[in-house]
């Protein structure tokens, strides 16, 4: 399709007017549609200039130096204007209407006379200028006074409302056309019938504009007369019917209405005539704003991506998918530019489906990474199947010159428009429907357990819309081929990716900042060169040094300071590091050992305390010690110092001597007894009878003789020992002083008693034992029995042993 | 010099050296550039060559404690009022005489810190 407006086209030409080149060859351009006849009687006329055609406007051609041929509408603002310098007008061409007579007969008169009858009326040219001057005739013919746009279109909309009016169209019984052009067919062997519309239409001057003199050799005027093409000067050749003539020509003023009324012509056509592309843009201006704002949108809407994506590798895909629609819509916006159909708007077309194939192939490769690990690049082998296709699709497609295999069209024809599709086609088509299927299905598997049902809804039907869309576009269905597929399918694509990220089909993290600011761990994301990216609320930023130490040794924690410990992992792009508190458990490692010095220092006292106690116990045992044995002691020492001082009044020395050794040796052994009753030890039978033998000893040096039989064998209780010691020693003392000379004494356990028997020489009776040992017996239950023997008196002790004895 | 080699803290490893400095204002640890052990990682069986890696990772520490006391220099300063080792954020350039943080606010000075 062809898209020109002539402001924009002007635009260009001011651009360009300002670099004019000089060069050895110029060129006379042809590139308006109805001027070839003209321009090919011209080149013999044109010293100096080749023919040529051109991509370019025709400002840029004028700019370059060259000489185009056009009508005075296209010449004269470019020369009011300053785009160009010089306009030379030839021929004339007016608009008319042509009825082909072996089509139809109808009546025509005018423009209006058009409605009345029932034929299509059609305009043969392809290019946009020809549309304006038929446009600008038609609304001179309707009212020559003010014409205006909407009459025109009125009148055109209601041939349209009955399928009667067609563009780029040479085939209808009605043309509206210049009358040369008819002059031409008629000549070629058609028969077409000239109206000049009675309302009224206009005559165009045809000629050449450049930017510099040109010198046209003598005899051009009759040379374009024999070519049938009319004067500028209103003269016309014979092939025209009699009385033929120009019609009104536009003067200075007139093309200021004119191009008012034919701006946006194009556009206007398409949009309130046919009613197409209502949701679409309709011309170059809007092509280009809209293109621009998609962009400006997808872009945006990719940063936004960008921010809400938690994996580098996921953000790269869609970044890319944007990317991709990016350069289709950049490519489009490219072959828009190109004012001709060529090559290279071919290569344009082709080189769409290195982006549009490119999605499919995209999408499936994103829920491919989608649930693997970042690094991992297993199970992808797969991928190169897609990858491949999409390669010798591409090659398939941007070879089609070649093979036709994919698009099957006459390259010299109306390739843009009439082309069908070939097998190559078809099987592109089919392996990225499947491989879109395949992406879609994946995507719902892994998103299966998203609770999003109603978007899952909205993604399902904007699949169908896509398919939908595309195969209309495919069978030409007018809503969709009117359309522009680009735009469509990449804010399909757009909406699609959206509804997938609010489904969590694919994993974002809306909430990610806010996670982070409330993370308790004090949680901070710095990138790989210490830049803090994200981090929780309160967290003091990380010192470069601490960065630094951290990337050198991420499996050893350091300490920010003495309370807070810092830990470290390694992400894709940076570090995570979180923050551990050390406050409260310094705080109790404090305590503990607070604790500890405290008990420390209480069991020092305790221990202190108790040595004292043990010391100050000790003397006092001590002391009431010797007090006991002192007391206890007492009355023998008494006694001994009463014997040591009685000694001179008693007669015999011996006798004395041996008392009082006995009675050292009894306070002596009273002494070891004490020793032992405070000990709590028991005694020996064998024990008591050595000390038994030991006062038998002494008592032997003063002739007593004793014998005593220690009959009990095994421990004794210390207080039963003592008395037993005790009345044995005092008996041996009264043996000692009755002078007697034999003492026999028997010590027995008998029947839970200690009996201890002796058999006097003298007579016990008068025998006084201390009240110690008196009392001693009858606190431990005993007693002393005298026994009358024949010729003696025995004296015998009983103590009942109650549990004294043991073993 | 020396005193900041005083306060130098040991956070080596057998694999690098690193030292720690607390500012004694804010409690902060700075940790210097660690630098790794020439030797680090290689194990050896031999008592000599062992007995030589300590000789030798004794020496390289003492550098390494030497290049930080020298880095640190950079980021700490003494205060001259309580003569404390305060970091670059506490130590305040004032007026008339530069001090630390505490000691300004004690003597009502105002300044800037070193890095803010
Ligand atoms: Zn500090
Ligand atoms: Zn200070």
């Amino acid at each position: 399709m062809k898209a020109r407006i002539i402001s924009i086209v002007l635009l260009l030409g001011l651009l360009f007017s300002g670099c004019t080149i000089s060069r050895e060859t110029r060129y006379l351009i042809v590139n308006v549609e109805g001027l070839e006849e003209y321009s090919k009687t011209l080149q013999d006329y044109l010293a100096g200039y080749e023919m040529g055609i051109t991509t370019d406007t025709i400002y840029a051609e004028v700019a370059k130096g060259n000489a185009v041929a056009c009508f005075d509408v296209q010449a004269i603002p470019a020369i009011n204007q300053g785009v160009a310098n010089y306009w030379y007008p030839h021929a004339l061409s007016t608009v008319v209407i042509a009825v082909d007579r072996t089509q139809t007969d109808a009546v025509i008169t005018g423009w209006k006379s058009l409605l009345d009858s029932k034929e299509i009326v059609g305009i043969s040219s392809n290019s946009i200028i020809r549309d304006m001057l038929v446009m600008g005739s038609i609304s001179y013919g309707l009212d020559p006074i003010s014409p205006s746009k909407d009459d025109v279109l009125n009148l055109l909309k209601e041939l349209e409302n009955n399928d009667r009016f067609m563009l780029e169209d040479s085939k209808s019984p009605i043309l509206l056309c210049l009358d040369h052009e008819v002059v031409a067919w008629n000549k070629a062997g058609s028969n077409y019938e000239i109206i000049v519309p009675k309302e009224g239409t206009l005559s165009f001057q045809v000629g050449l504009l450049s930017d510099i003199p040109l010198t046209i050799d003598e005899g051009f005027d009759d040379a374009l007369l024999a070519a049938e093409l009319p004067l500028a000067n209103g003269s016309y050749p014979k092939q025209y019917p009699e009385g033929y003539q120009s019609a009104h020509k536009l003067s200075d003023e007139d093309y200021k209405w004119f191009l008012n009324v034919t701006d946006d012509c194009s556009r206007d056509l398409r949009r309130k005539v046919f009613k197409s592309r209502l949701y679409t843009t309709a011309d170059l201006r809007e092509h280009i704003l809209f293109a621009i704002g998609i962009i400006a949108a997808i872009l945006l809407w990719k940063g936004t991506v960008y921010h809400r994506m938690i994996r580098p590798n996921v953000s790269k895909v869609v970044s890319i998918l944007c990317w991709l629609m990016v350069g289709w819509i950049m490519l489009r916006l490219f072959k828009y530019q190109l004012v001709t159909e060529n090559e290279l708007s071919r290569l344009c077309w082709y080189g769409y489906y290195i982006f549009q194939l490119a999605l499919p192939v995209t999408l499936l490769y994103l829920t491919e990474i989608m649930d693997q690990a970042e690094d991992g690049s297993h199970s992808l082998n797969f991928m190169y199947i897609p990858f491949t296709i999409y390669i010798l699709s591409v090659l398939l497609v941007l070879t089609n010159d070649w093979h036709q295999l994919v698009f099957i069209f006459d390259p010299n024809g109306n390739w843009a428009k009439d082309y069908s599709y070939g097998i190559g086609y078809w099987f592109i088509m089919i392996f990225f429907v499947l491989i879109f299927i395949l992406a879609i299905i994946k995507l719902f598997c892994k998103g299966r357990r998203s609770n999003y049902v109603k978007a899952k809804v909205l993604l399902l039907l904007l699949c169908g819309l896509l398919f939908l869309y595309i195969i209309g576009y495919i069978y030409r269905v007018p809503l969709a081929w009117e359309s522009d597929i680009t735009i469509f399918i990449c804010v399909i694509a757009v909406i699609f990716f959206e509804t997938v990220l609010h489904t969590g089909l694919i994993p974002v993290n809306i909430q990610y900042q806010r996670l982070f600011a409330n993370a308790p761990i004090g949680l901070s994301l710095l990138d790989d060169k210490g830049n803090m990216v994200l981090s929780s609320k309160g967290t003091p930023p990380i010192s470069r040094s601490i960065w630094k130490r951290l990337c050198i040794d991420m499996d050893k924690p350091l300490l920010r300071d003495n309370d807070t410990q810092l830990h470290a992992i390694s992400i894709h792009g940076g570090i995570a590091v979180w923050q551990e508190n050390l406050a409260v458990l310094n705080r109790i490692r404090k305590e503990i050992k607070e604790v500890q010095i405290r008990l420390e220092t209480a069991n020092a006292l305790l221990k202190e305390e108790e040595e004292v106690k043990k010391r100050l116990l000790q003397a006092e045992t001590n002391r009431k010690l010797f007090e006991h044995l002192e007391r206890d002691m007492e009355s023998r020492i008494n006694a001994l110092v009463e014997l040591v001082d009685g000694q001179s009044q008693i007669k015999q020395a011996n006798e004395s001597i041996a008392l009082i050794i006995l009675c050292l040796c009894h306070i002596k052994r009273r002494c070891n007894l004490f020793f032992l009753a405070c000990q709590g030890n028991k005694l020996l039978g064998e024990e008591l009878s050595v000390y038994l033998d030991e006062l038998i000893e002494l008592a032997s040096y003063d002739g007593l003789k004793v014998l005593i039989r220690c009959g009990q064998s095994g421990f004794i209780g210390i207080n039963n020992a003592t008395i037993c010691y005790d009345f044995a020693f005092e008996t041996i003392t009264w043996a000692l002083k009755d002078t007697a000379s034999v003492l026999m004494g028997y010590l027995e356990n008998d029947d839970g008693c200690l009996m201890f028997r002796f058999l006097p020489g003298s007579d016990p009776n008068k025998w006084y034992f201390s009240d110690e040992l008196i009392a001693g017996i009858s606190k431990a239950n005993g007693n002393i029995v005298y026994k009358d023997l024949d010729d003696a008196i025995g004296i015998c002790l009983v103590l009942p042993l109650g549990g004294e004895i043991d073993g | 010099m020396n005193l900041l080699i005083d306060h130098l803290e040991d956070c080596s490893t057998p694999n690098y050296f690193s030292f720690a400095i607390r500012c004694e204002v804010c409690g902060e640890f700075w940790y210097s550039n660690s630098i790794p052990f020439s030797k680090a990682g290689q194990v050896t069986d031999y008592v000599d060559k062992k007995e030589l890696y300590d000789v030798l990772y004794q020496k390289e520490k003492q550098r390494a404690q030497l290049a930080a006391a020298k880095e640190a220099r950079e980021h700490f300063s003494q205060c001259p009022i309580c003569r404390r080792l305060v970091c670059d954020s506490c130590f305040l350039i004032c007026d008339e005489m530069d001090m630390c943080k505490e000691c300004a606010t004690r003597m009502k000075e105002a300044g800037e810190p070193v890095i803010p």
